[in-house]
């Protein structure tokens, strides 16, 4: 399958894959200081390879980012209006295709958060990740914890930062743990006792960190990346070196995300335009038996081995993918903000970038039948 | 002659018949002719008849007196007659008396043959029953060999009449003795202090006793094996002492020993033939012989191996050893034929050149790792951009220099002075080799792998670290490599043009060019980043919304155009300018790009000036009409311009994203203007291809215009004209 390419017409920096959908749903933000702010809904059919578009209005104002839920068709967004920084849970309505006619939608709930007394500067609104009632609000050096009620979302937690730097933004390491981007560096905060760093990878960059994912299979392990044109993954349980690194990008790297169903995939994208798609096997959740195996064997190995086992070992060396970039992805002419995995389908993803080009793209069969065989 | 005989008409000859003479004579001749013929022929006869009756009266004379003569003899012979019958008569009586003579005697004499024999036998039987006491006291005497002598010689006497009662107790005796001296003999054989010529002697004698050839060369061996063994922990407690003597004690004692074993033995059973033994026992023993040598030979090889690798000191002394311990080694191969000593010194000797190109190689490695550490401190220390150059110099200096250095330490294996030549062997030629491809090539990659680290993501060093470190690699491949390997190459006769085995000179210059190109662009990057760091924070702490109507360009970007100088002064000295696009970069030149890049924006303002309207498709009708231009495509090369290019390709793209990031009031859009152009006006000289720049500071101010707040945003930048003024006042 080809690429698919739709513009919008308008800058876009945020986009989100709907976690809770069977369907293959991707929502673009635009980012717009004077006119009128709108979510792009994309869904890909993938029998005909065809995309079904609507558009929901959004003129609280531009939006910065959006965030999806992953137990509930919910999305957060964050935006600016007049120079003030909102977030916003906005819900998706049923059956959004039932009527071709209807150009523009309007969500079906859309309750601003209070955040208002906390600060300025909101760089993130993240569902927790069980509890669909649990929001977590990064906001100038605090993390709003969110409780939604029937009526008003509560603030019953609050982390704050000893030091006056900002966040740049933070995500879920599991239920009682929030990472955040720090300076250069990463926290995670226990959401239970507030401002207790449970962990801390001081300086991961030698730059500010723009990005970060949690690898969602194997434990302990976060992807980092930042203005230093680096993806560095860590063991936070060794918070001197990463287990892995690679610069592949000419420029700031914005966005990374590890494959939900394949962790050894990672998607980075950043402001040289381009998307890569890197494989990082070693530290994979996938790092199989026959990996290790193969590392035993090799210690022991003195190369009398029986020429079928060798003929084994090939095929599974083969199999493995080799850590690096696999794909570059070169149809965006812009900075790329965000490039998202598919929720329901490992194999495809979503890329957009400044100019308002989004970009479904589809894993390369050839490494999808070397991870799957 | 014959002619002359068969001519009738010559008067001398047989055949003269008269009448045809006459006939002739009368046919050819006149009258006074024939007168004259008849006269001579008268007077020719005349002559002849006298001179024939002189002739008859001489011989008639003559034949009277022999007649007298023959008379006379004839009576003296009678009377010898008479005499010789006499004689033959006395003789006769002598032969009869003569045999007679014969006769009588003939008795006389047989009884004394009987006579003379029988004394003899006497004789050798006293000999024999003084045997048992003669071989006692030689045995006391340890005159062994006699006593060995004596009992060969009377053995088979004694084995013949040993059935005699009077012999048996002489053979009985002299076995005891003998068995005794047998014992004495095996334990003089055995004995471990025996000097191996002795064993020679004391082997033979047992031979001699009888002993069994195959036991006893068993035990031989095995005796001197352990002897042997013995030295060798002797010897490996002297591994404190020095290379040559621990080799000398090795020759005098271990070596000979075992030549002198292997030499006797040789003697004693490989070069004999034993009646006693099969056919096979000389290939056994050979074969024996072979696995002794060998084994104690490796032993004692091993040990010196050991002693070489514990070696730290001087190559000259340990060359010298092993020259001498080769020498030994060599005449040890002429023992014997039939005896392969497979493994000698050269072998050895491999190993130690072997060894000492790792040692080398750990030296170069680790003086180039502290000229770098040193070079790094000289860069972080002195902050002044001192001369770059100088650095590098010195740092390519010393290192070709150093390696310069080994390659002929190393030499001294070569030289001729030595016994042994390592280029004989096949396993030296690729040892010879291996100086080429271990030492100076592996020396050459670590380079290459060193340098490359320090552009690695986890590595933090100083960007003109990177750029010294380039500089080398370029100047490496630029003649550095080629140097060393023709060096190396004529120094040790290696044939490496042909050779497929060796590494050739393009690939390791390849592999150092990409070096250089990696540690380029990590240097771009670094610098690229520092720029970068300064627009950012610039950016990210200044208030755009309430700042106020711009009356200068920011300091910050005078800072960035300062250091951005700085770096391009620093690479001017080390890199080739490039291709500049100007070649006159005067005050007109300028002009005209200030116009170019304002007509560049009053095309932008067309644009922007129905931005309301229709904005996003005159963005795109823009994008599509601009050709698409990767910024980040081009890739370094070794040139300032390129360089520079790079670093403020990443600079603007960072400006580019900060200002994406935030929001403008009309005097923060204004202040981005007043920036944009200051920064145009300085850094088209830096770079070959200012339209990136241009590109890149439209995209920067059409950020800024999408980024702002007013209604009409484009409306709200300022009148090039006032820009100019800003900039220009300065």
């Amino acid at each position: 399958m080809e690429s698919i390419i739709y513009g919008i017409e308008f800058q876009a920096r945020s986009l989100v894959s709907q976690q809770d959908a069977e369907e293959i749903r991707f929502f673009i933000g635009t980012q717009m200081i004077n006119g009128k702010n709108q979510i792009h809904l994309l869904e890909v059919d993938d029998d005909n390879n065809k995309l079904k578009t609507k558009t929901f209005s959004h003129e609280q104002g531009e939006i910065w980012k959006l965030t999806s839920c992953p137990t509930d068709k919910l999305l957060a967004s964050v935006y600016s209006s007049n120079l003030v920084m909102k977030s916003a849970v906005l819900k998706i309505p049923e059956n959004v295709f039932l009527d071709p006619s209807v150009e523009t939608l309007d969500f079906e709930d859309v309750e601003v958060l209070d955040t208002e007394p906390h600060g300025t500067e909101i760089k993130t609104t993240e569902f927790h990740p069980t509890n669909t009632n649990v929001l977590a609000t990064v906001i100038d050096s605090k993390v709003l914890i969110f409780n939604r009620a029937e009526a008003k979302s509560q603030v019953v937690a609050e982390i704050t930062s000893k030091n006056s730097a900002k966040f740049a933004g933070g995500k879920w390491n599991n239920s009682n743990q929030f990472v955040v981007m720090h300076e250069n560096g990463v926290k995670s905060y226990d959401t239970r006792e507030s401002n207790h760093v449970a962990w801390e990878i001081p300086n991961a960059h030698i730059q500010p960190v723009r990005d970060l994912d949690v690898n969602p299979n194997k434990a302990f392990t976060i992807a980092t990346v930042g203005d230093d044109c680096t993806l560095k993954i860590w063991d936070i349980r060794n918070n001197k070196t990463p287990v892995f690194s690679r610069r592949d990008h000419q420029h700031w790297i914005f966005s990374v995300s590890f494959n939900k169903f394949h962790d050894q995939l990672i998607l980075t994208s950043g402001s040289d335009g381009k998307v890569l798609l890197t494989c990082a096997a070693s530290c994979s959740s996938e790092t199989n038996v026959s990996t290790m195996s193969r590392d035993m064997k090799e210690k022991d190995d003195d190369g009398d081995d029986d020429d079928i086992e060798e003929e084994f070992q090939l095929k599974t060396r083969k199999s493995q993918l080799k850590d690096g970039v696999l794909e570059k992805f070169e149809q965006h002419e812009d900075s790329v903000y965000c490039a998202e995995w598919c929720s329901a389908d490992p194999w495809i993803f979503c890329s957009c970038s400044w100019d308002g080009r989004v970009v479904v793209s589809r894993i390369p069969k050839k490494y999808k039948y070397q991870i799957l065989l | 002659m014959a002619e002359r005989h068969e001519n009738p008409y010559d008067m001398n000859s047989s055949s003269f018949d008269a009448d045809k003479y006459l006939n002739k004579l009368l046919k050819s001749c006149n009258l006074k002719q024939i007168m004259d013929t008849e006269a001579i022929i008268v007077k020719d006869t005349q002559t002849l008849t006298s001179e024939m009756q002189t002739l008859v009266y001489e011989n008639y004379n003559k034949f009277i007196s022999a007649t007298e003569t023959i008379r006379k003899m004839k009576t003296d012979f009678l009377e010898m007659e008479n005499e010789m019958k006499k004689l033959a008569d006395n003789m006769k009586e002598i032969t009869d008396s003569s045999d007679q003579i014969t006769g009588t005697l003939q008795e006389t004499r047989t009884e004394l043959t009987k006579l003379t024999e029988k004394s003899a036998l006497l004789k050798k039987l006293s000999g024999i029953s003084s045997l048992p006491s003669k071989l006692t006291q030689l045995v006391n005497e340890r005159n062994y060999i006699q006593a060995v002598q004596e009992y060969t010689r009377a053995k088979r006497v004694l084995e013949l009449y040993g059935n005699q009662p009077s012999f048996k107790g002489i053979q009985e005796d002299c076995a005891v003795i003998m068995s005794n001296l047998q014992t004495i003999l095996k334990e003089d054989f055995q004995r471990a202090d025996k000097k191996t010529i002795h064993l020679t002697e004391t082997g033979d004698l047992l031979l001699q006793l009888g002993e069994s050839p195959s036991n006893l060369s068993k035990e031989m061996l095995q005796f001197a094996t352990q002897r042997l063994h013995d030295e060798l922990i002797l010897l490996s407690d002297q591994t404190e002492r020095d290379m040559i003597d621990f080799v000398d004690i090795g020759i005098e004692g271990f070596l000979n020993d075992l030549t002198l074993v292997t030499s006797s033995f040789y003697e004693m059973f490989v070069t004999k033939h034993f009646e006693c033994e099969d056919d096979s026992f000389q290939e056994l023993a050979r074969s024996n012989l072979n696995e002794f040598v060998n084994k104690n030979m490796t032993a004692y090889l091993n040990l010196v191996q050991e002693r070489v690798e514990s070696e730290t000191g001087d190559t000259q002394i340990l060359l010298r050893a092993l020259d001498r311990l080769h020498r030994r080694l060599c005449a040890m191969k002429n023992l014997g034929r039939g005896i392969e000593i497979s493994r000698t010194g050269i072998d050895l000797i491999i190993h130690s050149v072997q060894q000492l190109c790792q040692t080398h190689y750990k030296i170069l490695k680790d003086s180039f790792n502290d000229n770098l550490s040193s070079i790094r401190l000289t860069l972080v220390t002195s902050k002044n951009d001192g001369s770059l150059t100088e650095l590098i110099d010195t740092l390519y200096v010393n290192t070709i220099e150093k390696v310069k250095g080994v390659l002929q330490d190393l030499l001294v294996f070569l030289n001729p002075e030595w016994s042994f030549n390592i280029k004989m062997d096949h396993k030296g030629i690729s040892c010879i080799e291996g100086i080429r491809e271990n030492l100076l090539v592996a020396f050459l990659r670590h380079i290459s792998t060193v340098v490359t680290s320090f552009s690695d993501i986890n590595s933090s060093c100083p960007a003109n670290l990177l750029l010294v470190l380039s500089k080398l690699c370029l100047k490496l491949e630029k003649g550095g490599i080629r140097s060393l390997l023709n060096l190396v190459d004529e120094l040790y006769e290696i044939d490496s043009e042909n050779s497929s085995v060796l590494t050739h000179e393009t690939e390791l210059n390849s592999e150092i060019l990409e070096s250089a190109k990696t540690l380029l662009d990590a240097y771009v990057r670094v610098q690229g980043m520092n720029v970068s760091q300064m627009l950012r924070k610039s950016v990210e702490t200044r208030d755009w919304i309430n700042c106020l109507e711009p009356r200068s360009v920011r300091a910050v970007m005078k800072r960035v155009v300062d250091e951005l100088t700085n770096i391009d002064g620093t690479l001017e000295e080390l890199f080739e300018s490039g291709q500049l696009n100007t070649t006159t970069s005067s005050d007109s030149s300028r002009k005209t790009h200030f116009s170019m890049s304002m007509q560049g924006k009053s095309q932008y303002r067309s644009t922007l000036s129905n931005f309301t309207s229709s904005q996003a498709d005159n963005s795109l009708v823009h994008r599509l009409f601009s050709e698409r231009v990767d910024i980040f495509n081009s890739s370094v090369d070794f040139s300032k311009v390129s360089i520079m290019s790079g670093i403020i390709r990443i600079s603007l793209k960072t400006l580019l994203e900060c200002v994406r990031l935030r929001t403008f009031s009309k005097y923060g859009l204004q202040q981005i203007q007043v920036d944009a152009h200051y920064l145009q006006l300085n850094l088209w000289r830096f770079v070959a291809d200012e339209n990136i720049i241009y590109i890149l500071l439209d995209d920067i101010l059409g950020s800024a215009v999408l980024r702002c707040l007013e209604k009409n945003p484009s409306g709200m930048l300022m009148e090039p004209n006032a820009v100019d003024l800003i900039v220009e006042r300065f």
